[in-house]
């Protein structure tokens, strides 16, 4: 019997609404999180997150699997397994079209109305938790983090009992079952817009100075610096996606063409011998070479950051201005490479990628504080002026562990700080929307995961004292 | 008769044992109340406690023990040691040099400061003095290289080891360790005995006419001296004083310990009901998991009273509060099915965790301070307490499970009706795994997020949480869809020991895994070992069912009805 493209449509439906694919991409994730996790022993977190799980399809190498091994052992190869976002997506597809097959609405009449009113209700004050409607662009944060945090989960709290109810009249023993599935899409969308949208960075600022940029510590960027304006540098910069070895970088607003001889994401720097064959033919690479360095693992105890590094040839009106080593190093010290073309000097750094901010953070001081007779830090503060000249703001704020300044949809925490003069402090600066959704899908799929099992306990409680 | 009887001998027994334990021996009238100077609080590592505590710790660290003999072959307590450390400077017999206390293992070790091997492998310090000089290069190099943050070898990292033991000993000679001496303002700023006398505070001299007296072994002096500075103390810093009387008290009383072995008469208890008397030894057993779980809940409390903190702050409290969580569990399935199961998975959980907590107790203060952002009580309270029970609800499953392939694969006594019960019980167990997992792991994700900004950062120990909310969810759906049935529940739930204990130990390991010398060493090695276990015992259940001597009732659905449906 040939079956017709309407047996097809329902066999594929009812694959892909199966509780067998549910089991089979559980499984495959569970494994592609160990994956995720022990490849971090031997690669940067962050490349683990990109290989396995910000993917479509991941790449598992057995490295990976065989983390226990010392660590210069070389195990070769690896096998494709679908990534984080196909299993999401699938995981999404799953669960929506098990609920379209399987879920009936077990209301009627005034019970459906009052239902559908209940849930779109709760979908709206979902929306509006969401949106930040009920806390204030705060520049300052009074309130304890216990009550803050507890506010926050309330809201949540509140929204997915509302909509609780509304499933109840509508789906009647299966409410908790489509609450907690909702609430997991809407984490799982979150997941989606960070991946996409969130930006993070970390503004560093010594004590007495300001900053209007974050840093991306993750990638860096070779800046080409004209100081001669009187009143402000002008600056031209590369970002690391365009600084892979063997690239050419021609642009009508760089002075000169920048070939990008070799990029190293992490090495050591170390004297020059005799022995070396160096390829810098001027600037500080003369008494200096980079050597290439495995990239700093995220698993480790004192995760650090990759030491990037670069020989880059410049040349001008077909001439060679020569070879040069920039390096995050040579930037942390100071240490610019000095260009001259065209009758203008020019200096060449290798930096951590900047963005700049609509505002200003002015640190006035930093404060730090020990437990007794150690060095753990027990608590460290930055007290900053916030400067906008944009909206005409300018106060005083306080930033702290766990306690952060909300200003303009960046979060800005206290993250760490100068080791070596105690007097500098650093801040993550996050851009994120949507990070008031978390809490609130937490609280949604903990009303679901409450409300089915508290019913199924309820009932078997019931049914023992009935038989007893 | 018997099933009266039995209980409440033996919970009188038990009940009579802890009291016993609970009452506090002191020194008779002609010996030193070194009992009294435990109790005097200090500060070290970043918290005030009894210098009972302190001694404890210390000695463990250089020892792996709380007590020592000394040369009579006597135990003799911490404090001791401690003193006769403090006093080594103006003691003519040098005693603190002829304990036998340092612990030296590394066998390459042993050789080069021509030490024999012996049991224990415990050594005085005057029989390897002589010695230490040749191995200075050796050190500094060492040193060297960890500064570099080269890898060490073996032989290097039990040199570092054993210098640092060393070092403390030295530290506490010189009077550097601990900081006696409290403040006289309002800040936290402890002054060690060598700073206040510098500076001339008066403390300084009334705590060193106690360490005076010891010298001499004046015992009247000794006991005024501790006496008068104990009672100036109380009067300044009240708060400080009773907690560290409770502290040392608890120290004394060992609560977790005395729990430990009675959890583990329990589980000899239900054993032996395996064989006859079922209803008399499993009531026994039930009633007494309830008394040490009582017990075991007070010392729970007492902890939090002394650290001011939620229940679980490190490894080691968390193995107490996972135990805890199994314990209370058990007697709950014990209530409500009255089985005998519930009282094997709580006397079984309950004596290999604190089993595991004494173990971690040896890397020092359990009640060490916290990192900055891990120091938020409201966290703490929220998001560790629920990743614990998460735990222990996936343990409590997959012991049941464990419990049922064991019984079923090797002996006959695994019924339809208990085998129908089991199922039931861990498919609850993982209910509340899911839940407990699910919101734990979320409001870790929160936690990050209102530290620095970032909800979910695919950190390892964040993708072990995720790993037990994920397998939880895969047995749970696995069940609704029909696929497993009880024996695949029992498979898949004994999976979930794996799951959570790579959660809870594993991810720590590949954080030191980089800086240590494998994979095989410690922890590891129990951790592998547990994983093998599981994987026999998930083995022995994929058995075909004809093999299993619990022949399962015929292969239909029937077992299918108590289960509630899915999607």
């Amino acid at each position: 019997m040939n079956p017709t493209d309407r047996d097809w449509l329902r066999r594929g439906l009812a694959a892909l609404g199966s509780l067998k694919l549910t089991v089979a991409l559980l499984g495959t994730a569970t494994f592609l999180v160990f994956a995720g996790t022990v490849a971090q022993v031997n690669r940067g977190l962050w490349t683990a997150v990109d290989q396995y799980f910000r993917c479509w399809v991941a790449w598992i190498e057995f490295r990976a699997l065989f983390f226990f091994l010392p660590q210069n052992t070389d195990v070769g190869g690896g096998f494709p397994f679908p990534g984080g976002k196909l299993i999401g997506l699938l995981l999404v597809a799953n669960l929506l079209v098990s609920h379209a097959r399987r879920i009936r609405l077990q209301a009627r009449g005034n019970r459906l109305l009052l239902g559908a009113a209940t849930l779109a209700v709760g979908s709206a004050l979902t929306w509006l938790a969401i949106s930040h409607v009920f806390d204030a662009d705060s520049a300052e944060q009074k309130v304890a983090p216990f009550w803050r945090v507890t506010v926050q989960l309330l809201q949540g709290g509140g929204v997915a009992a509302v909509l609780f109810f509304g499933c109840k009249l509508l789906f009647g023993r299966k409410a908790g079952i489509v609450l907690l599935h909702a609430g997991i899409v809407l984490m799982m969308a979150t997941e989606l817009i960070v991946t996409y949208f969130a930006e993070e960075g970390m503004m560093r600022i010594d004590e007495g100075q300001s900053a209007d940029y974050v840093e991306d510590t993750r990638k860096v960027e070779l800046a080409v610096i004209d100081p001669s304006p009187r009143d402000h540098d002008e600056v031209v910069a590369v970002h690391e996606d365009g600084l892979r070895s063997g690239a050419s970088i021609r642009d009508p607003r760089l002075p000169f063409e920048v070939e990008v001889r070799r990029f190293m994401k992490n090495a050591g720097i170390r004297q020059a011998t005799g022995r070396d064959t160096n390829l810098a033919t001027a600037g500080t690479g003369l008494q200096y070479v980079a050597v290439e360095r495995q990239e700093e693992s995220g698993a480790s105890a004192a995760s650090r950051v990759d030491q990037s590094a670069a020989y880059v040839t410049l040349k001008a009106d077909g001439a060679t201005l020569g070879t040069y080593l920039v390096a995050l190093l040579f930037t942390a010290n100071d240490l610019p490479q000095r260009v001259t073309a065209g009758g203008k000097t020019y200096d060449l750094y290798l930096r951590f990628s900047r963005r700049y901010k609509p505002y200003e953070v002015h640190l006035k001081d930093f404060r730090f504080e020990r437990y007794p007779g150690t060095n753990t830090p027990k608590d460290f503060s930055s007290y900053v002026t916030l400067v906008d000249r944009e909206r005409g703001v300018e106060r005083d704020v306080r930033i702290w562990m766990n306690n952060p300044l909300r200003y303009r949809g960046d979060t800005l925490y206290q993250a760490d700080w100068d080791k070596e003069t105690e007097a500098g402090t650093v801040l993550q600066v996050v851009t994120n929307t949507g990070w008031m959704v978390p809490y609130v899908a937490c609280m949604i799929v903990a009303t679901g995961l409450l409300g089915q099992f508290g019913l199924h306990l309820l009932e078997f409680l019931r049914k023992r004292r009935a038989a007893a | 008769m018997k099933t009266r009887a039995m209980p409440f001998v033996i919970l009188l027994l038990a009940a009579l044992y802890v009291g016993v334990k609970a009452v506090r021996s002191s020194a008779p009238p002609d010996q030193m109340r070194l009992d009294v100077f435990g109790e005097i609080p200090v500060a070290h590592g970043g918290r005030v406690k009894p210098i009972d505590s302190l001694a404890r710790n210390l000695l463990r660290v250089v020892s792996d023990r709380e007590t020592f003999e000394d040369g009579q072959g006597k135990s003799q307590p911490a404090v001791r040691w401690l003193l006769d450390v403090m006093v080594d400077a103006q003691d003519p017999e040098k005693r603190a040099r002829k304990h036998k206390v340092v612990r030296i293992y590394d066998l390459d070790l042993l050789n080069e400061l021509k030490l024999e091997r012996r049991k224990y492998y415990r050594y005085a310090i005057d029989e390897f003095a002589d010695r230490l000089p040749d191995l200075g290069e050796r050190v500094q190099k060492a040193r060297e290289k960890k500064e570099n943050e080269q890898k060490l070898d073996r032989f290097e990292t039990h040199l570092l080891e054993f210098v640092s033991k060393l070092e403390y000993y030295e530290a506490i000679a010189r009077l550097a360790i601990p900081h006696v001496v409290p403040p006289a303002d309002g800040t936290n700023a402890w002054k060690t005995l060598a700073e206040a006398k510098r500076a001339s505070d008066p403390a300084a001299d009334a705590f060193l006419a106690i360490r005076d007296a010891y010298a001499e072994g004046d015992v009247a002096q000794f006991n005024e001296a501790v006496r008068s500075y104990a009672s100036r103390l109380s009067e300044g810093r009240p708060s400080d004083s009773r907690k560290g009387r409770f502290e040392a008290y608890f120290n004394e009383v060992d609560p977790f310990n005395v729990a430990k072995w009675l959890y583990f008469l329990a589980f000899a208890l239900t054993a032996l009901s395996w064989l006859g008397w079922e209803k008399a030894l499993n009531r026994s057993a039930l009633w007494l998991v309830a008394l040490t779980f009582s017990l075991h809940t007070l010392a729970l409390v007492g902890r939090i009273y002394l650290s001011g903190r939620p229940p679980v702050t490190n490894l080691y409290s968390s193995a107490v509060f996972i135990g805890w969580g199994c314990v209370l569990l058990g007697m709950i399935l014990e209530r409500l099915y009255k089985l005998g199961v519930g009282n094997t998975i709580a006397s079984i959980s309950g004596f290999a965790t604190l089993l595991i907590a004494h173990i971690l107790a040896a890397e020092g203060d359990t009640m060490a301070v916290l990192q900055a952002v891990l120091d938020t009580q409201f966290w703490l309270a929220t998001h560790v307490t629920c990743i614990t029970m998460g735990y222990s609800t996936t343990y409590v499953a997959g012991l049941i499970g464990m419990l049922l392939i064991l019984r079923g694969v090797l002996t006959p006594s695994l019924t339809p009706e208990l085998r129908a019960s089991m199922a039931r019980m861990m498919y609850g167990a993982i209910c509340f795994g899911t839940f407990f997992s699910f919101v734990g792991t979320v409001l870790g994700g929160l936690w990050a997020d209102d530290s620095w900004g970032r909800f979910w950062g695919w950190d390892p120990k964040e993708n072990g949480a995720l790993m037990i909310v994920l397998w939880n969810a895969l047995i749970l759906h696995a069940r609704w869809g029909g696929m497993i049935r009880d024996r695949g529940l029992a498979i898949l739930s004994v999976v979930g020991n794996v799951i959570v204990s790579w959660s809870w130990f594993g991810v720590n390991e590949l954080g030191v895994g980089l800086h240590s010398y494998g994979f095989t060493e410690g922890r590891a090695f129990w951790l592998v070992l547990f994983v093998v276990s599981q994987a026999v015992v998930a083995g022995l259940g994929m058995l075909p069912p004809e093999s299993w001597r619990s022949r399962p009732p015929e292969a239909g659905a029937h077992a299918e009805k108590s289960v509630p449906s899915g999607p």
